[in-house]
């Protein structure tokens, strides 16, 4: 019994070290930043290095979060959920400003209270180096005289190159369909397509491109920008060339908005300091971002002058379905198709085979109990785990399973008061991948 | 500095990029290891977390870095995957259950030395081939568009049919199913949510992690505690040599090792493709050509060393087509790109000409990172052999939770634990019934490929379906695949037909 006691003992001071309660100023936790992209992209590279910078800055972990898919929408959308006690920095991107007008989601730029903007890449009209048109009035003229000829791509469908690419072709007084566009997973892809002729033009940022266009594999004929991108002195705008349009995609930073004021101030002064700093600034130029600073009015201005554009380049192009829709199976084909399959393959199955349990010998009375378990012990997780944090709810697990399953009292103890932190510490402080916090942290 | 240069040891200065990328290697081999064998996290993974380290070392470091990462992460992933069924990295599910298999039987460790060398030589392949043909071979992947990818998901879904055990007709409702559960989500094609019953979780579509994690590990654990433990009791046999049976396989089968390389090498250079595709092939074609293809996945040391080969060599290629024309291979060599612009060196054929010792790097830390993974790769297997010692009522609990956080983990989301516990009930159901669980993976992975390859390529073609085969290439793919359907279809029917006309 004595030794019972003592291991609880050991266990609660095991859990409870480091359980502080006292919160002296901004920041005096791990922060995390919360990227709606995947991993290795530019947006994710970009936060990974800020995040580098703020812990260097402020002395606390800052981890990254990838909450991916859905072309943003997912971490879009949880970042407007996110926590707004300034421990989730967000980092957010001009697809925010796009989504709500397809009707993807709820979730706009008015869900945020901006920090600051650090990067913005304008769009490029991009053709193969051995393409015919020499610049944008060649192009244009092929164009006008084929309309509905040439192929376009460089993002997914109404992702910011596309309206790039429709708001050029609106500023030439054509209409949206005289380029089709190819949707992609992104520049590369479509920059491959180029090369293979699959496609006519990309429009992507020049950095994306800037390979093939340094060996002559590809050309720039025009960038969206108000003037020349320093460092493609080469390539003349939109403007220059007699069409009025200018269009670039951005990422910022951002707190949901529910932060408190107060909250909202600390953080914002932190944050400013490390993304506009020279550290940063310099990643960006070396790595090929287009370096932007906005502080965060001109940022929100930025917000609300992009959602107008964005409306007005959706509502004239993306609504209704167009010529090019009906040439090519619905949204419902695909998974019709398998579902069918399925329900056939079903029949013929059940037909010749009749519900043979392959699982030889009854599953014990102890066994059905520590399946339930099992089960039970997943869900306590996703259940719990947000409020009690990952330490407590682990160790739980770990302790009601073992005891299930025939271990005693002290040895289930032992099991969940070693593994729950030993896991705690391997993904939170050696991998630097946070597990939820909840009552204990440290 | 040159590749000689490089290796000449007189010269001082040689020497100690030479010993600082030795270090380099040790630790980022060390650390690869380590996340490669945390199931839910991938090798890609593994790599972003050192991003902030890339900025402040010297290219070659850096560059040193990420190759032993991902080699290392990549075998490791056949750690956990062999010794607990839930697979480390996405690469290594294709083979899952026959690593398993030998795990049960009391051989996990053949079965991780034949990883362990198959890997190693796949990489050091890959390496060679990157080493002495990027320039010509990036060619390739120009040949490939969205029209050739349509042909190679399917061929690669083909593969599934020839994998599954058993039934082929239950193989292919595995098959189905998985692909179903790849059209959950929003539509990139229409802006169309599907399947997602107004569950914004459920837009960005099923997380593929989760579900592999769910589909093998967590289904495996139910399974497993249904049983007696007397049952379960696993045999260890304590003689058996863990590079023994390794070398053996090797010198028996060079010219598959060969083969599996060099399939894995080609697809890991198709930028639409990458190390898990690599090993589905690379496994299947493995058992097609097999003369005991009824022992694949039932613990085939065959197919295992032919995949594990082929996921290690795809690695190497990947790097090809990004270094040349800076077009990511897989998401490593999307994040290598970025951290040679860091670095500012542009990818592209003046990297060639311009700064070759990079590229000398590059191939000696692919040669490098693959010798040290020998060693290190045993130690690992050493260590990790014991997990199988620890009674049941301790390690079912950490594999538990193991497989809590590590679906947890990459996306951060508890959404996606519940749906671990989803397909971990679904993997469950299937295989009492005799449907594989292999199959329902591979739809997931390659289900939006067929999708988006199929409407993509049709948006090009106006909606015309001709270029599927006017297209050189794709005419080719396109005519293997469909015989590659057809004809077993034929030779099944024309079989039934005599054998019911017999009797």
């Amino acid at each position: 019994m004595l030794r019972d006691t003592f291991y609880f003992l050991v266990a609660a001071l095991v859990l409870l070290n480091g359980c502080a309660n006292e919160e002296p100023g901004y920041p005096s936790r791990p922060i995390s930043v919360l990227c709606p992209w995947a991993v290795g992209g530019g947006t994710d590279t970009c936060s990974r290095i800020f995040a580098a910078e703020l812990e260097r800055e402020t002395g606390v972990p800052v981890n990254v979060i990838n909450r991916i898919g859905g072309g943003g929408v997912t971490g879009h959308s949880a970042g407007a959920r996110a926590n707004p006690d300034g421990y989730t920095v967000l980092t957010i991107t001009t697809e925010i400003t796009m989504m709500h007008w397809r009707g993807l989601t709820d979730v706009s730029y008015r869900d945020y209270t901006p920090l600051c903007l650090f990067n913005r890449d304008a769009a490029a009209l991009i053709v193969r180096g051995d393409a015919p048109w020499k610049n944008l009035k060649e192009l244009r003229d092929h164009i006008e005289s084929h309309p509905g000829e040439l192929r376009a791509s460089g993002t997914a469908l109404g992702g910011i190159w596309h309206l790039g690419c429709i708001g050029a072709l609106l500023a030439m007084d054509f209409s949206s369909d005289f380029v089709v566009w190819v949707p992609s997973h992104g520049a590369a892809p479509a920059m491959q397509e180029l090369l293979s002729g699959g496609i006519h033009i990309v429009c992507c940022s020049l950095p994306e491109a800037r390979s093939l266009l340094e060996s002559g594999d590809a050309k720039a004929l025009g960038v969206m920008a108000e003037e020349r991108v320093a460092q493609f002195p080469d390539v003349p705008t939109l403007r220059e060339q007699g069409v009025d349009w200018a269009l670039g995609g951005w990422r910022g930073f951002a707190l949901p908005r529910s932060a408190p004021p107060e909250v909202v101030a600390k953080v914002r002064e932190v944050v400013s300091r490390v993304a506009g700093g020279e550290s940063f600034q310099e990643f960006l130029r070396t790595s090929g971002f287009g370096v932007s600073f906005e502080d965060a009015d001109a940022f929100a201005n930025t917000l609300e002058r992009d959602d107008r554009t964005s409306g007005r380049l959706i509502e004239k192009s993306l609504k209704g379905p167009s010529d090019e829709d009906q040439k090519v199976p619905g949204p419902w084909f695909f998974p019709l198709v398998l579902a069918s399959g399925l329900v056939l393959l079903g029949f013929g199955l059940a037909s010749t085979t009749r519900g043979e349990e392959l699982e030889r010998g009854a599953p014990t009375r102890q066994g059905k109990g520590v399946f339930v378990a099992v089960l039970a012990a997943v869900i306590l997780y996703v259940v719990l785990a947000q409020g009690l944090g990952f330490l407590v709810t682990a160790a739980l697990i770990l302790f009601v399973l073992s005891k299930t399953l025939g271990a005693g009292v002290r040895a289930s103890v032992l099991l969940a008061v070693t593994v729950s932190p030993a896991i705690y510490l391997l993904f939170s402080k050696v991998l630097r991948v946070p597990l939820p916090e909840g009552i204990i942290s440290w | 500095m040159n590749l000689e240069n490089l290796l000449d040891f007189s010269n001082p200065e040689s020497f100690a990029t030479l010993l600082r990328i030795v270090v380099v290697v040790l630790v980022a081999a060390a650390y690869g290891l380590f996340v490669g064998a945390i199931p839910g996290l991938t090798a890609t993974m593994a790599v972003a977390l050192v991003i902030p380290f890339t900025f402040f070392l010297d290219p070659i470091s850096a560059l040193a870095a990420i190759v032993t990462l991902e080699a290392t992460a990549i075998f490791a992933g056949d750690i956990p995957s062999t010794l607990v069924r839930i697979p480390g990295t996405p690469s290594s599910a294709a083979y899952t259950d026959d690593a398993y298999a030998l795990t049960e039987r009391g051989e996990a460790g053949r079965s991780l030395g034949v990883s362990l060398l198959f890997s190693v030589f796949g990489g050091i392949f890959g390496g060679l081939v990157l080493m002495m043909a990027a320039p010509a071979l990036a060619k390739i992947a120009v040949l490939f568009t969205t029209y050739e990818y349509f042909w190679l998901a399917i061929l690669g879904l083909s593969s599934a049919a020839i994998v599954a055990r058993g039934s082929l007709m239950k193989g292919l409702f595995s098959l189905l199913l998985g692909l179903l559960i790849s059209t959950v989500g929003l539509d990139e094609v229409h802006g169309l949510a599907r399947i997602t019953f107004g569950v914004s979780d459920l837009a960005g579509g099923i997380n593929f992690i989760p579900a592999m994690i769910g589909l093998f590990g967590l289904s495996e654990v139910l399974r497993n505690v249904l049983r007696p433990e007397a049952v379960h009791g696993r045999r260890q046999s304590t003689s058996e040599s863990i590079l023994g049976a390794g070398f053996r396989l090797m010198k028996k089968r060079f010219a598959h090792m060969l083969r599996s390389s060099g399939v894995g090498t080609l697809i890991g250079i198709l930028p639409g493709a990458g190390a898990d595709i690599a090993a589905w092939v690379s496994f299947a074609v493995s058992k097609k050509i097999s003369k005991r293809p009824e022992k694949y996945g039932k613990g085939s040391l065959e197919g295992i060393g032919d995949a594990t080969a082929a996921n290690n060599s795809a690695l190497a290629g990947a790097w090809v087509p990004a270094l040349v024309f800076g077009i990511p291979g897989d998401s490593v060599t999307a994040i290598v790109i970025g951290v040679l612009i860091m670095k500012g060196l542009q990818p592209g054929p003046a990297i060639f000409e311009k700064t070759p010792e990079i590229l000398y790097a590059v191939y000696a830390t692919f040669i490098l990172a693959n010798l040290f993974l020998i060693p290190l790769g045993y130690l690992a297997i050493r260590l990790g052999k014991h997990i199988v010692r620890v009674p049941r009522r301790f390690l079912l609990p950490t594999i538990v939770v193991f497989c809590v956080v590590g679906s947890y983990a990459i996306n951060n989301s508890i959404f996606d634990v519940g749906l671990m516990l989803g397909m971990g009930l679904l993997g469950f159901g299937l295989e009492r019934y005799g449907f594989p669980v292999g199959p329902v993976v591979l739809g997931i992975v390659l289900g939006p490929m067929v999708e988006k390859n199929l409407m993509f390529s049709l948006i090009k073609s106006g909606g015309h379906y001709g270029e599927f085969f006017t297209r050189p290439v794709a005419g080719v793919l396109g005519v293997v695949t469909i015989l590659l359907w057809v004809t077993p279809l034929v030779i099944r029917l024309r079989r039934r037909g005599l054998s019911r006309t017999s009797s």
